[in-house]
């Protein structure tokens, strides 16, 4: 049994069938297990919600708002949030990645929601599946578990 | 026993064709009740579709391309600009 976390690009993949990379996610989680898990994190949420919610076409936001909802409220997804252990993944993701890539504390705040993403996913033991290659980075710093399922 | 008249068959298959051609009557008839009896044509012909296949069906065609660019444009604007507020003090 694997737990997955996919990214909040793999979702925008997954709902649009004109992607380029749309069948690969799908073929993707036709392979999978039923015992295995699949959730996203709070932050693609938080995501989600704020890029429908600025939609300025009211018939494309009503699109978007309605697989916002599906998603949400789909029976087998999860939708894993921050917590304590995670907070430990996050200070130690952080102080790897500033410490190996010699990034300054300024920057590397841009990367704070990543680092959150990642942390939450390593909290879980899931692997997180997106697209970024920050987080292919940060898998090879960490025991992070990491897949991108478009390539 | 129960007789059938099945009148006239047309196969549209040469390897089929051969098969009956060089068969007795009999044969041919013990191959049309093994054929009946199989588990062949009791099977599903489309596979049963795993969970996350159905979720994925649910999923698919939700949205379009002018959303999935507004979702890149509006996480890219959300990860790259966050920060932490700055505590130092002003003044």
């Amino acid at each position: 049994m694997t737990t997955y976390i996919l990214d909040t690009d793999i979702i925008s993949y997954l709902w649009d069938r004109k992607s380029p990379y749309h069948q690969k996610i799908v073929n993707k989680l036709n392979s999978l297990n039923d015992d295995d898990i699949v959730g996203l994190s709070i932050i693609s949420i938080y995501e989600l919600t704020y890029g429908m919610d600025s939609f300025k076409d009211e018939n494309l936001k009503a699109t978007f708002q309605n697989a916002l909802t599906m998603i949400k409220r789909d029976d087998d997804i999860f939708i894993y949030s921050l917590d304590v252990v995670s907070a430990d993944f996050f200070s130690e993701l952080k102080q790897l990645y500033k410490s190996s890539t010699g990034i300054n504390s300024k920057n590397a705040k841009k990367n704070d929601l990543d680092f959150m993403i990642a942390s939450i996913a390593m909290s879980q033991k899931a692997t997180l599946v997106s697209n970024d290659k920050l987080f292919e980075t940060l898998s090879n710093y960490t025991n992070m578990k990491y897949e991108n399922w478009i390539n | 026993m129960t007789n059938f008249k099945m009148g006239t068959i047309h196969i549209d298959s040469p390897k089929a064709e051969m098969i009956i051609k060089t068969s007795s009557i009999d044969e041919i008839r013990t191959m049309f009740i093994t054929f009946l009896e199989s588990d062949f044509i009791h099977k599903p012909t489309k596979n049963k579709k795993s969970k996350w296949g159905n979720f994925a069906d649910r999923m698919s065609g939700l949205t379009t391309p002018e959303i999935t660019e507004h979702i890149e444009n509006t996480s890219k604007e959300m990860r790259d600009s966050f920060s932490f507020r700055d505590l130092t003090p002003t003044n």
